[in-house]
Parts: structure tokens; sequence; C-alpha cells
């Protein structure tokens, strides 16, 4: 009997959650930013379309991401709750599955996939909001690979 | 001397091995060097002492809460297992087993000063109110949950019960129940189909100091989740299922701690095993819970270290 949390939430009859529209933001080219880390929807002549919604704010982001590598909480969980970004808007850009994007959150390690895909994940996860820190990828899968180990 | 962590074992459906796991968990922490007490709190159903090869004993918990006992110690029965006792749960009637909340809150102080290192809370089915309170009140409460839709009905209710229960409790313990009631109106109202957390949230944007104190009050909650009588591996996804619901419509915190095989033959060693059932299980498929299970549980000292000389 497979159970994943869509089948789950069908069975319970839970409330679907709302609809929001994905953001799409305008960047102007010549705005000194470095992009070329980030994933493009679409690029015209003056300007791009990127998926990514907190572009002002990456210095910001950053800091956010070393404060919470340093209370040991979740990088992610944390950067989605201070952007104020709920699981389906993040879905709806990266395409990544929900429950994977939860397990991310909450360290579920066992229920990941392989590796490579998980490192895929986390690259694209933190692509969402602009940022690209190895740092981040490396601690969770050093606890990803000894979690697997053990179990 | 430290006192004893609490764990309770519920689940919402019956029959699902809530008594086993309890029993189980108790055998691998005295085995481990703990000192163990389980309690029977399944009132009116109490088949614990069965698990542990005991006879029923003359008194129990029900005596305690009528204050024909005064200290709880003196109710422990001891177990053949090592360093595990027992509380036997009362098989009068239940109706006239219906704790006051004074009596349930001496009860939780009373657990507290046993002189051992865990308590584990073996409750009932259902969502009664004193099983709420209990899976409440304890350092870690863990739903056992198994592979069948009437089973994940269930549990699903039980978490909502305790959401429900936890919300009803903080509005008395803050005296503002006049607040809370507007919500808890709305969380009990059908037709609204807005899920219980952005309820919460929304609430406390009126609210902003109650609602922060809900909120890191539902968060604080430890919940294991432990998925039984698995079949095949698609059963395994269940789990961590049951911790998103969890935690995205409640906003309790909750994990995995494992999943436990299904074992085709434990009822026939039940059915013709003369040992105690508890004894029978021992080798069987459950023993696989152990390896991943055990760790989870929040640590203690073990006894035996302050025992030798």
């Amino acid at each position: 009997m497979s159970m994943t949390l869509p089948e789950l939430e069908k069975l319970l009859n839970l409330p679907a959650e709302e609809e929001q529209e994905p953001v799409v933001f305008k960047l102007d080219s010549s705005e000194n930013h470095d992009t070329s880390h980030l994933t493009f929807l679409s690029q015209g002549k003056n300007s791009v379309v990127v998926r990514f919604p907190h572009l002002d704010n990456i210095e910001k982001l950053n800091e956010v991401v070393n404060q919470a590598k340093q209370d040991g909480h979740n990088v992610f969980l944390v950067l989605r709750q201070t952007t104020d970004t709920s699981l389906d808007s993040v879905y709806k850009m990266t395409k990544l599955q929900k429950h994977y994007l939860f397990a991310i959150e909450n360290n579920d390690y066992l229920t990941l996939p392989a590796a490579v895909y998980v490192r895929g994940f986390l690259n694209v996860y933190l692509n969402f909001f602009g940022l690209k820190r190895n740092d981040v990828v490396e601690d969770f899968m050093q606890k990803y690979s000894k979690a697997r180990y053990l179990a | 001397m430290t006192k004893p962590i609490l764990l309770s074992i519920g689940g919402g459906k019956g029959g699902i091995g809530k008594t086993l796991i309890a029993s189980r968990l108790a055998y691998s922490l005295g085995n481990a060097g703990y000192r163990v007490v389980v309690a029977d709190l399944d009132f009116g159903a109490a088949n614990l002492h069965s698990w542990l090869g005991a006879a029923h004993p003359k008194d129990s918990l029900h005596d305690f809460l009528r204050g024909k006992v005064t200290h709880l110690r003196d109710l422990l029965t001891e177990t053949s297992f090592p360093r595990v006792s027992f509380l036997a749960g009362g098989q009068e009637f239940w109706q006239q087993i219906r704790p006051e909340s004074l009596e349930k809150i001496r009860l939780i102080n009373a657990f507290q000063d046993l002189p051992c290192d865990y308590v584990i809370l073996d409750l009932g089915a259902g969502t009664h109110i004193t099983t709420l309170d209990f899976f409440i009140y304890s350092h870690k409460g863990i739903v056992i949950v198994v592979p069948e839709p009437t089973s994940i009905e269930n549990a699903y209710v039980f978490m909502k019960s305790i959401f429900y229960r936890k919300v009803q409790t903080i509005g008395k313990v803050l005296h503002q129940e006049k607040q809370m009631e507007s919500l808890l109106q709305k969380l009990s109202d059908v037709n609204v189909r807005v899920s219980y957390l952005q309820q919460v949230q929304s609430f406390s944007r009126t609210y902003p100091d109650l609602g922060h104190n809900l909120l890191a009050s539902l968060e604080a909650t430890d919940m294991g989740i432990i998925v039984n009588q698995v079949r095949n591996t698609e059963d395994k996804n269940l789990g961590s299922s049951m911790a998103m619901i969890s935690r995205k419509y409640f906003g309790l915190n909750s994990s995995l701690m494992g999943t436990i095989s299904h074992d085709p033959q434990l009822w026939q060693v039940l059915r013709q095993s003369e040992l105690p059932p508890l004894l029978a299980t021992i080798d069987s498929e459950v023993d696989a819970l152990l390896g991943h299970i055990i760790p989870q549980i929040p640590k203690g000292v073990p006894s035996y270290v302050n025992d030798t000389p």
C-alpha cells in the first residue's frame, strides 16, 4: 500500500492548498548582479526573466544561511520561512516534488532518493533563492550519507 | 536522583501493536541497563500484565486514583524481565475510572517520582480526553500506525485531537479561554476548508502573544511515528507522509522513528506458546525495530552506572 503525501491527503480528504501564481521577476541586464548560476526562464535583448524572486536580498539571505548553519538549524527551512514562501510556490518553480522538499527541510534522509539526485535537488532549491552555496550542499550530503550508511 | 523520562504510546486504533511495542521497548531498555516502569493506562481494557506474563495484581492504578494507595511505588509489580516492573491498569468498569484533571496531574507527578529511568505509558485506543492528556504530558509521544486505511484515519484523528486538546489546554493554562474559544469554534467548524495550522496562524495575527505561545507549544511537541506491520517497501513511506501531515496541518513537530515488518508467524506463536507473549515475540521480526528505534529515544543515564559502588 503506497502512501505518499498526495495520496494520503486524498485518502484523508484534506483541504487542498490555495493556488498561487508563480512570481516572475524581470531583471535589467545592466545591473551588476552575478547571475551566472541562476536558471533563466527566458532571455530577451535587454532583460532576462529569472525564476528567482529574491534577487535584491542575496547578501541578506547569505547571512541568514550563515546564521542558520551556526545555530544548527535546517538552512532550507529557515530560508523558506524568512522569505515567507510556501512549499507550493517552490514546487511550482523548481518542479521538485513536495515530499522531497519536505524531506530536505526536515532532515528526513531516508525518504530522499540516491545521492546524485539529492545533490541536484539541493542546488536547485538554493538556486530558487538565488544562492549558490557549496558548503551547505556538502554539509547536507555528509549527514545524508552518514544516515544512509547507518540505516 | 534525576526524574524519569515519560514515553507514551498511542495511535487511535486498537490492535495495532501498542502494548506489544510498549512491552518490547521496556524489555530492550531494561536490557540496556535502565530501570523501566510500564504503566497500563488502557483503562477498562487493561491487558499489559498478560503480555508480561503476570497475574492481574489486586491493586491497580485505579486504587491510586481513588486514594486507596498513597504511594505509586507500592503498586509496582516486578516482572521476570530484568529491571522491568509495571503498574497494572484497572479492569473495573471504565465508567468508574474517569480521572478529573487534578487526579491526572497527581498521577503524572507521581510517575515522575518513581525510582526509575523510563516510564512507558501504554495508552488505550480512541481519543478519550484522558488518553490525550497523558500523551501531551509525556516527554515523547509515539504514534503507532499500520498501513491500512482504517488505522491511517484513526491516527490522523488522533493527531487532530492532540492538536485540539493542546490548543484547549494552552488557553486554560494562560487564562485566555475567551480568546481561545473563537479559535476553537472555528477549528471545529466542518465548513471551514482552511487547514488547521493556517487558522492558528491567522489567529496569531489578531492575538500575537497568545498565538506565538500557541505555535511555540505546538512546535515543542516531540511526536514519533512507528509504522507497524509493514509488508512491503511501499508501505514504508506512510510514516514520513504521516509526519508531514502532522507538521503541515497541525504544526506538531514529528518524525518517523522507524518501521516494523509484519511477522506472519506471530499469531501462531502467540496461540501456541505457554510463555508470556512478550517472551514469545522476542526472536520475531519485532526485533528488527530495536536497531533504529531505540537510539531515537531521549537518553537517560543507565541506573547501573549509579548503582555500582
